[in-house]
């Protein structure tokens, strides 16, 4: 067991000290012993779901160095409203909804710094989510983020949810709370995007229809 | 199809490169882990300190008592309630017979009685009401106070609640009584029983009758009354075991029917749905009656339904009501960010210094510490803005205002 700092309050170490232990409920139990406040039950939820969360964060965003604060964000919004959730069957889903909400606010509140373009200085900030990416992401990884980052926001997650980390249309639909005819349509807007700047890019020309198939 | 097919290629080969990146620093991430939980957890309600003994309550329940009864110079004036508009008086009957009719306290709580229902305010004092309820259903939201009493008395049962939300049904011809809990929790006694212990998403169901001591309807398999999922023997307490042993009758069960409330419609994305829903039960005792999560969740419900000034009211009121919990601090910042977003620069400083100054290792201080770089600059305070940068790359040398921060620390 690491040694701990003396001032962590006595329940940090007591939901440390859960690590590892296996939860055998289904989501039905789960989320009963979310809603009943059981802070065990909490750590369940999230140690059964983070990874899940994390990728689709991941696929969506690319590998930044911040994705644990969106895990972190994505986790507190879950377990503060997760009361209100009625059906146990619908966790996962809802779960996704929430995740790719928080994606979605992170990309529409980084569009919103347009204004700072107004200064000087500004222009710095056009490198800054290519700077987020890890410096260590394949080339196909940084192109493919590059292009992304150029998108409509919406339109970059239903491309990142399709292509990235491959779920179906219904899956996508339920995720982003929308139409599937919307989808569908924000989806062909996005390919067609990603193919025109795809062909210009040196790490992705491959990848273009006359390329790998 | 073959564009789609090399999108699904290119697809896999990001998966492959990306799940290199799914590996993380497990330190860090059981750090983030705890915070999470520490936080979350310090912030619910009574769902965990139950499980650290009823004895504990009992005792502090009796001194309470003690310090009420002996020192009658500090007694507070009791609760005050309305009746829709009207003041109520103890004693009164209230009947509701086709349209529900509202019983407003002035310590936030209240209580709705259903369509033809008849109940009855038969004590009110500085802690809370007694209430009988004669016949029908009611609807109860029982803010939580350090030293909250309330009782419910349906026939031979009474309902002890503390603070939570939650509904009794009681049919005088068959004698039957229905609880149904969806926050916190509450105990539920008499007819020589021996005292139920219910959570949230628990149903009780008890008959009077001498022919039927009991009934229970059970919808759906799911987990019984005590919070603890019983699948699970590493999560269940001794207290909560034996709590579920006692209480054979309890089954945690779907609500049959239930009428969204402005939590779901919110969840669903409905938000003008949902914060019409509010203003139709009024915005203002909604406000004064929620919990602070759940004003959290009206104050994003109502901007996102466009409604900034029904926000700015949310989470005024979490803030008003709720002073020291961690939903105030979260107040501050989405205040900040409200006034942000209406150009009034000056106020979201204020908030989000607000917010850095209650929270400063809050899981928004990142976020907020970031706004301030962009918002004092904005108005033109580079000496502050200076002084925010350099804190930020101080805390936060790779976050998502680090380039800003640099940019605004740049010689000129």
């Amino acid at each position: 067991m690491p040694p701990r700092h003396a001032s962590e309050p006595a329940e940090s170490r007591r939901l440390e000290d859960t690590r590892g232990v296996t939860f055998l409920g289904d989501d039905g139990a789960l989320l009963a012993g979310v809603r009943a406040g059981n802070t065990l039950a909490m750590a369940a939820l999230y140690d059964r779901y983070v990874g899940d969360v994390r990728r689709i964060l991941l696929h969506t965003l690319g590998p930044r160095l911040d994705l644990g604060d969106l895990v972190q964000d994505v986790f507190i919004n879950v377990l503060t409203s997760v009361r209100s959730l009625r059906d146990a069957g619908a966790l996962r889903s809802w779960l996704f909804q929430v995740t790719v909400r928080t994606a979605r606010k992170h990309l529409r509140s980084s569009s919103r710094k347009w204004w700072l373009k107004l200064w000087p200085e500004g222009d710095e900030l056009d490198t800054q989510p290519a700077a987020m990416l890890e410096e260590n992401a394949s080339d196909a990884v940084q192109a493919t983020f590059r292009i992304l980052n150029g998108m409509d926001a919406e339109d970059r997650l239903v491309f990142s949810l399709r292509y990235v980390s491959g779920l179906d249309l219904s899956e996508m639909a339920e995720a982003c709370e929308t139409s599937l005819s919307t989808l569908k349509r924000r989806l062909a807007r996005a390919e067609r995007r990603f193919h025109v700047e795809a062909k210009r890019d040196e790490a992705l020309s491959g990848w273009t229809a006359e390329g790998k198939t | 199809m073959k564009s789609q097919q090399s999108l699904q290629a290119l697809g896999a080969q990001l998966r492959e490169d990306l799940a290199r990146h799914e590996d993380v620093d497990r330190a860090s991430e059981a750090r983030i882990r705890r915070q999470l939980l520490a936080r979350v957890g310090a912030g619910k309600g009574s769902g965990r300190r139950w499980s650290y003994g009823l004895a504990l309550g009992f005792v502090a329940t009796a001194a309470a008592a003690l310090l009420f009864w002996a020192a009658p110079s500090s007694r507070q004036e009791p609760l005050r309630f309305w009746i829709e508009e009207r003041s109520g008086h103890v004693d009164e009957w209230v009947t509701a017979r086709d349209a529900e009719q509202s019983l407003r306290f002035s310590d936030g709580s209240s209580v709705v009685a259903g369509p033809h229902t008849t109940t009855r305010v038969m004590q009110v004092g500085p802690d809370g009401a007694h209430l009988t309820l004669e016949r029908g259903h009611i609807d109860a939201h029982v803010v939580h106070r350090d030293a909250s009493r309330w009782q419910v008395a349906a026939g031979p049962f009474v309902v002890h609640v503390t603070g939570t939300r939650f509904r009794v049904t009681w049919d005088p011809q068959t004698e039957k009584i229905a609880v149904k809990v969806s926050e916190g929790q509450v105990e539920v006694t008499g007819d020589g029983r021996p005292k139920h212990v219910l959570t949230a998403g628990s149903v009780l169901e008890l008959s009077a009758s001498a022919a039927v001591k009991s009934a229970l309807v059970l919808d759906a398999p799911g987990p019984a009354a005590a919070p603890a999922p019983s699948a699970s023997p590493v999560v269940e307490s001794p207290t909560e075991a034996s709590a579920r042993d006692e209480d054979e009758l309890i089954r945690a069960r779907k609500a049959a029917e239930h009428k969204p409330d402005f939590r779901e419609l919110s969840l669903a994305g409905h938000y003008r749905e949902a914060l019409q829903a509010v203003e139709q039960q009024g915005f203002a005792a909604t406000c004064n009656s929620l919990g602070s999560r759940d004003l959290l969740t009206l104050g994003s419900t109502a901007r996102l339904a466009g409604r900034a000034d029904r926000a700015r009211e949310a989470y005024l009121a979490a803030r008003r009501r709720f002073p020291s919990s961690a939903e105030a601090g979260i107040s501050a910042f989405s205040l900040g960010r409200l006034a942000s977003d209406a150009g009034r620069a000056s106020d979201a400083i204020a908030w989000f210094k607000r917010y850095l100054t209650e929270q400063p290792g809050g899981p928004l201080a990142r976020e907020a510490a970031g706004r301030l770089i962009e918002l004092l600059r904005q108005t033109g305070d580079a000496a502050r803005a200076r002084e925010a940068a350099d804190g930020y790359l101080k805390r936060y040398p790779t976050g998502p205002h680090a380039a800003l921060a640099r940019s605004v620390l740049a010689p000129q």
